[in-house]
């Protein structure tokens, strides 16, 4: 692997590690939410979930695309 | 995926051809640049707008969030340890919402889907890359396909109440998504 590619590497998983941080914290501070609210989620929330999950789920699958 | 809406600057035909035409006015000047090395610095240039649009996004959550401080910054340590060094490999599930005490089995849900959803978001950019090896991208499909069912099926039990299956689907969807975390984190180690 050429200089480049390494530093390609790098920024690969530093670009994927920071998509997944930003979700991570928001998903953290909803639950946080309900616990302190002593409620379950409502339909809205698990839906605005749902939506969300779905849609990455479709564009996991397709696999992407390098245009 | 075609997206028609792109813009130019992150489309890796257009950047080719600008690599290319650069490469042929420098080779006139007796600088040489192979093609591989072309190809590299066309997902370099990939990589960085890519990256400089998270950052800036991350940092704009991270400045909007008051909430997100000590705790925040567990959370971040925690996924980069588990996505960049294999943490998750030997220490289970790094399952950040999930590890808010929660006080009924459908905030159990919602949290591990909550959790689910961050992976995903790593398990695209990952698939999106274009250095993703497509073994990798086929392992990690796999297991983001069977947490994403698991989940779906640990939901419905947990809305519908009095469900005895229950305990079994929140361990096998947990299970589940484990084995995504540890999956995108092995690739990520072993890359």
């Amino acid at each position: 692997m050429t200089l480049i590619g390494y530093v390609n590497l790098g920024l690969h998983l530093a670009q994927a590690a920071a998509a997944g941080i930003a979700a991570a914290q928001e998903g953290k501070r909803l639950v946080e939410q309900l616990v302190a609210e002593g409620r379950d989620p409502t339909p809205a929330e698990w839906q605005r979930l749902n939506a969300a999950a779905a849609d990455l789920h479709r564009r996991i699958q397709q696999g992407g695309g390098h245009g | 995926m075609t997206d028609i809406s792109k813009p130019w600057y992150l489309s890796r035909t257009v950047l080719g051809v600008l690599i290319s035409v650069a490469a042929k006015a420098l080779a006139t000047w007796g600088y040489e640049i192979d093609p591989a090395l072309q190809a590299d610095l066309v997902t370099l240039i990939l990589h960085l707008v890519g990256f400089g649009g998270d950052a800036l996004a991350l940092f704009g959550r991270l400045r909007a969030t008051r909430r997100v401080t000590l705790g925040g910054g567990d959370v971040a340590k925690g996924l980069l340890l588990a996505l960049l060094l294999g943490a998750l490999v030997a220490g289970g599930p790094v399952a950040c919402a999930a590890r808010v005490e929660t006080q009924s089995p459908a905030q159990a849900v919602y949290a591990l889907k909550a959790d689910f959803l961050a992976a995903q978001y790593a398990a695209l950019r990952y698939v999106e890359s274009p250095v993703a090896a497509p073994a990798a991208v086929t392992a990690i499909q796999a297991a983001e396909g069977v947490a994403y069912a698991a989940l779906v099926e640990a939901e419905a039990a947990a809305r519908e109440g009095a469900d005895p299956r229950l305990p079994a689907l929140l361990a096998a969807a947990d299970a589940a998504v484990a084995r995504l975390l540890t999956e995108l984190a092995a690739r990520e180690a072993l890359r």
